[in-house]
């Protein structure tokens, strides 16, 4: 006989262990009652008649306690899960378990899985038949399955597990807030899938899935064994596939909006689009509302196609711009997919520059600065110039007033005395060089200027020379002074002396040198995309970084890592940073805007349905070949004599 | 009118004899005057003496005659049937004396098991018995016994001293085995006049009852035997381990009961009276056997329909 349970030696520790426990309890239930009667001999009458009757009565109280460690040693046995080879039925051997079959269950979660059809999202409907399969699979203990949640950002939900209950768990945690508002990075997926999949017996992958993602190649799906099970039906649906607001670049407050707006239905649809603003608005809830619109724009929509459309002079106050589109209310085609509809955009606050002009009058500048619609411009001469506080920018024109306190100076022609040295003057000086990566060079090009003269300024260490005539003889450079805390920008000729301010690249250059000092005026969008991790540029200080999101939205944490914040938001909307440190706050803007997903008619990837494997018939076990049943059954019959017994006091 | 002196004496009797007032209280008192007046009607007209010692002397009434021996009373001498057949014959009469009545009462310690019951019920019998006696113009001795005799009540006589009859028999405390051999073989050595010996007692004897009886019979006096039960001896509510021990020996028995054993038990102890009872049977003494959960009063009743007692 072999034990499979416990050894030998720890069989014997808990028989002595619990067989000494019997005795003990043998002993104190052997205490007895004392009771006084007036006769004892009558007693003894009856104990004689009955102690002399047979060596078995004489025997039954030890007799019991021999049958209750029986007991004792038939449940320790038991524990041993004895084997006997020579017992019949003992000697069976299990047959080899048919091979494990591992399948990963992929449930897609993206946005598209957020379409309404008949009152229930796609994902609802993922979820049963995820949740269908479990069921046909489950009965097979040699099929295990992991449930992974198919998005920007694949998750898996489970380990391999055949437990249904686990499975079914994992099932109902999928997105249970409703489908996200992020694209299907399948490549993730698959890459996830390869991983979970390799030197896994049997394994194939099943994705239930609308299809809304790029196709899969075949060569994955041979080596995946990818099984589809779709969901969803063909359906009309339009969206925002592009959406960007930038301002002019003369930096007016006035924003040029682009938007593309695709219709993924066979049937050409009119649209309307509508733009939103809420300074304070995170949720697409907080923009959506008609005292906030800005404007509503048609739109002829083709089938299948896409529409671009270029909106100028879009005013509206703060920083948060909404668009969204709807089709035409004459258009009986209902929008299945509402989530791609709305596209958010934060731009840059502008303000306007206060701007001191200190000169002795001079037209050209005056009125260069004057038509800037983000101008305050204040014309000083130099007796009315106290100095640069309360201006943004102050533009010297050949005068010589003090320019070391700190503050932003535009310097053109710089008189003798001030802080820069003039050496002399130059004749007719010829562009030689330009610096066209600068900011000041944006968009500019300094040809045909016909300067008569220019002052020959001495340049420091660290001056960039932007422009520069033959010689070396800077026209134009910057210049900051760490100490002073000023930084110039240095025009070494008087525009009057020139054909500058015939051309176009007057004012270009008098908005770079307004960006050049305030830089945030000239911002362009980058859009964020749902579910994926973002990794911006981190304006605040203070390493704890709290995020504030739409109502919607789950919770959403960022972690900074040097100057930049990372976070990943599963919900379209505008997402507030702060920090304990700092009282400003950084604010993102988080769109869906994938054509992907946009493309809510299920998408056939081409690979094979899902088939229930056939039902596994497991060969049963014969009952005796665990031979602790039996010593349970024969413990427990003890259990029922001893108990049958000692009621009828046969064994006291 | 007993009544009402018994009533009387019991209010002198709480002031400082120390009478068990509850065990003799005036609901016991009046039970006496009517097992008293049921006695006397029951027995009217009825020769009485019947049980009185036949003891020949000065008595009136012719009895027998003897051959005269040397130093006997020449007249008595019947010298007419001298004359009729030569023969010297002393007349004998026959001489009436009081009869003695003796309640031998037990008060071992088995009486006293549990509440006393059987004491309680012994020492009252004994005091019914007593006034019975006494309302005869009989004597009427109380001798407690266990392992051997107690102090006894002298022989008391008339209505009057039944107070110290019941004043005595507050006084009899419990203890000791049950030996009936050395007390009655105690009780017929120190007693003279024969009479009725009323044993009161439950017969828990260790050395058995017959020697003792039979010292009784064998020294002429008459056994009057009541045997007292209790039934919760007879159905003890026990189950299950118990340690048995001899309330008067000490003696432990360790067994388990079942209810079969009880049922064993049961049938010993009917064994024990049937063989109490054959044994008075057989020698033609007066038995009597009851619980003590019966009211004493009909215990009496009993015994003077029965007969044999005083009448």
């Amino acid at each position: 006989m072999t034990f499979a349970g416990l050894t030998t030696s720890e069989l014997w520790t808990l028989f002595g262990a619990f067989g000494g426990a019997m005795v003990v309890l043998y002993i104190l239930k052997l205490r007895r009652r004392r009771i006084e009667v007036p006769f004892s001999p009558l007693w003894a009458r009856v104990l004689e008649e009955k102690q002399s009757s047979s060596l078995f009565r004489r025997l039954k109280r030890p007799f019991s306690l021999l049958v209750q460690l029986l007991i004792v040693a038939l449940l320790v046995v038991a524990l041993g899960d004895p084997k006997l080879a020579g017992m019949a039925g003992c000697s069976y051997e299990p047959p080899a378990p048919p091979p494990t079959r591992h399948t990963l269950l992929m449930i897609d979660a993206s946005a598209s899985m957020a379409t309404l059809e008949g009152g229930k999202t796609r994902l609802a409907k993922a979820r049963e038949a995820a949740h269908a399969l479990v069921d046909e699979v489950k009965g097979n203990p040699h099929h295990e399955v992991m449930v992974v949640q198919l998005d920007a950002r694949t998750r898996p939900l489970t380990l391999w597990t055949s437990d249904a209950k686990a499975l079914h768990a994992a099932i109902d945690e999928v997105a249970p807030s409703g489908a996200l508002d992020s694209p299907t990075d399948v490549a993730q997926g698959l890459a996830l899938a390869r991983s979970a999949l390799q030197d896994r017996e049997a394994g194939e992958l099943v994705m239930v899935t609308d299809g809304a993602f790029p196709a899969i190649s075949a060569a994955d799906k041979d080596a995946l064994h990818l099984k589809v099970i779709p969901v969803g039906e063909p359906t009309a649906n339009i969206g925002i596939e592009a959406f960007n607001v930038r301002p002019y670049l003369d930096d007016s407050l006035t924003y040029a909006v682009f938007v593309a707006v695709h219709n993924a239905s066979d049937q050409p649809h009119k649209a309307t689009l509508f733009l939103y603003a809420n300074e304070k608005g995170r949720g697409v809830d907080d923009f959506i509302d008609p005292a906030r619109l800005l404007g509503s724009y048609s739109l002829d929509l083709p089938a299948n196609g896409s529409v671009q459309r270029i909106i100028d002079d879009v005013k509206f106050p703060g920083s948060r711009l909404a668009a969204r589109v709807a089709i035409a209310t004459d258009d009986p085609t209902r929008d299945a997919f509402p989530r791609d509809d709305v596209a958010l955009a934060l731009v840059p606050e502008r303000k306007k520059l206060a701007v001191a002009l200190v000169t002795e009058g001079n037209l050209f500048l005056n009125a260069t600065l004057f038509v800037r619609e983000n101008v305050a411009l204040t014309t000083l001469s130099p007796a009315e110039y106290k100095g640069p506080e309360g201006f943004d920018v102050v533009v010297v024109d050949g005068v010589d007033v003090p320019m070391t306190a700190p503050g932003n100076y535009f310097v053109i022609a710089p008189a003798p005395g001030g802080p820069f040295e003039v050496e002399g003057l130059v004749k007719e000086p010829q562009l030689a060089r330009l610096d066209k990566k600068h900011p000041l060079a944006r968009f500019v090009k300094l040809a045909d200027l016909n300067i008569l003269e220019a002052e020959k300024v001495k340049t420091a260490r660290g001056d960039a020379v932007v422009a520069a005539a033959g010689g070396g003889v800077p026209l134009l450079f910057t210049r900051d002074d760490a100490e002073t805390g000023a930084r110039y920008v240095v025009m070494t000729f008087d525009v009057r002396k020139s054909l500058l301010p015939m051309s176009y690249a007057f004012p270009l250059l008098m908005v770079n040198v307004l960006g050049y000092f305030h830089p945030e005026a000239a911002g362009l969008l980058v859009p964020n995309r749902a579910g994926v991790e973002l990794s911006l540029p981190m304006a605040l200080e203070g390493d704890d970084v709290a995020v504030a999101g739409p109502a919607d939205a789950p919770t959403v944490h960022a972690r900074r890592l040097g100057g930049r914040v990372h976070l990943a938001a599963d919900r379209i909307g505008v997402y507030e940073l702060s920090t304990a440190k700092d009282d400003k706050r950084q604010a993102v803007a988080v769109n869906l805007m994938d054509p992907e997903e946009s493309e809510v008619s299920p998408q056939d990837q081409g690979a094979e349905p899902w088939v229930a494997p056939p039902p596994v018939l497991l060969e049963t076990d014969p009952w005796l070949s665990n031979v602790w049943r039996l010593l349970l059954l024969i413990a427990l019959g003890v259990v029922a004599l001893e108990w049958l017994t000692w009621h009828r006091r046969w064994t006291l | 009118m007993a009544a009402g002196a018994a009533g009387g004496a019991r209010a002198n009797a709480k002031d400082g004899r120390g009478r068990d007032s509850e065990l003799f209280d005036d609901a016991f008192m009046a039970r006496l005057e009517y097992l008293d007046i049921v006695a006397k009607k029951r027995f009217a007209g009825q020769t009485r003496g019947e049980r009185r010692a036949k003891k020949l002397g000065a008595g009136l009434e012719f009895a027998d005659h003897r051959s005269y021996s040397p130093g006997d009373d020449f007249k008595n001498i019947d010298w007419n049937v001298y004359q009729r057949l030569g023969r010297l014959l002393i007349r004998l009469y026959e001489e009436e004396e009081d009869l003695y009545v003796y309640l031998l009462v037990d008060a071992s310690a088995s009486m006293a098991v549990g509440d006393r019951l059987k004491l309680d019920y012994a020492r009252r019998l004994a005091a019914a018995l007593a006034y019975i006696t006494l309302s005869s113009m009989d004597r009427v001795s109380v001798l407690p016994f266990s392992t051997s005799l107690g102090n006894r009540l002298v022989p008391a006589r008339g209505k009057a001293q039944i107070f110290r009859v019941l004043d005595f028999l507050s006084a009899v405390q419990p203890g000791g085995q049950t030996s009936m051999t050395d007390a009655f073989k105690s009780f017929v050595h120190q007693t003279k006049r024969r009479g009725l010996a009323v044993v009161i007692s439950d017969f828990y004897a260790q050395d058995g009852f017959e020697e003792g009886l039979n010292y009784l019979r064998y020294n002429r006096f008459e056994p009057f035997v009541i045997q007292l039960t209790d039934e919760r001896e007879l159905n003890p509510d026990l189950r299950g381990d118990i340690l048995l021990v001899d309330c008067e020996t000490g003696a432990q028995k360790e067994m388990t009961l079942t209810p079969r054993m009880l049922a064993k038990y049961r049938e010993a102890h009917a064994a024990w009276c049937d063989e109490l009872e054959a044994f008075c049977k057989k020698r033609q003494l007066s038995y009597f056997r009851t619980p003590v959960q019966v009211p004493f009063d009909e215990l009496m009743l009993r015994i003077f329909r029965a007969g044999g007692f005083l009448a």
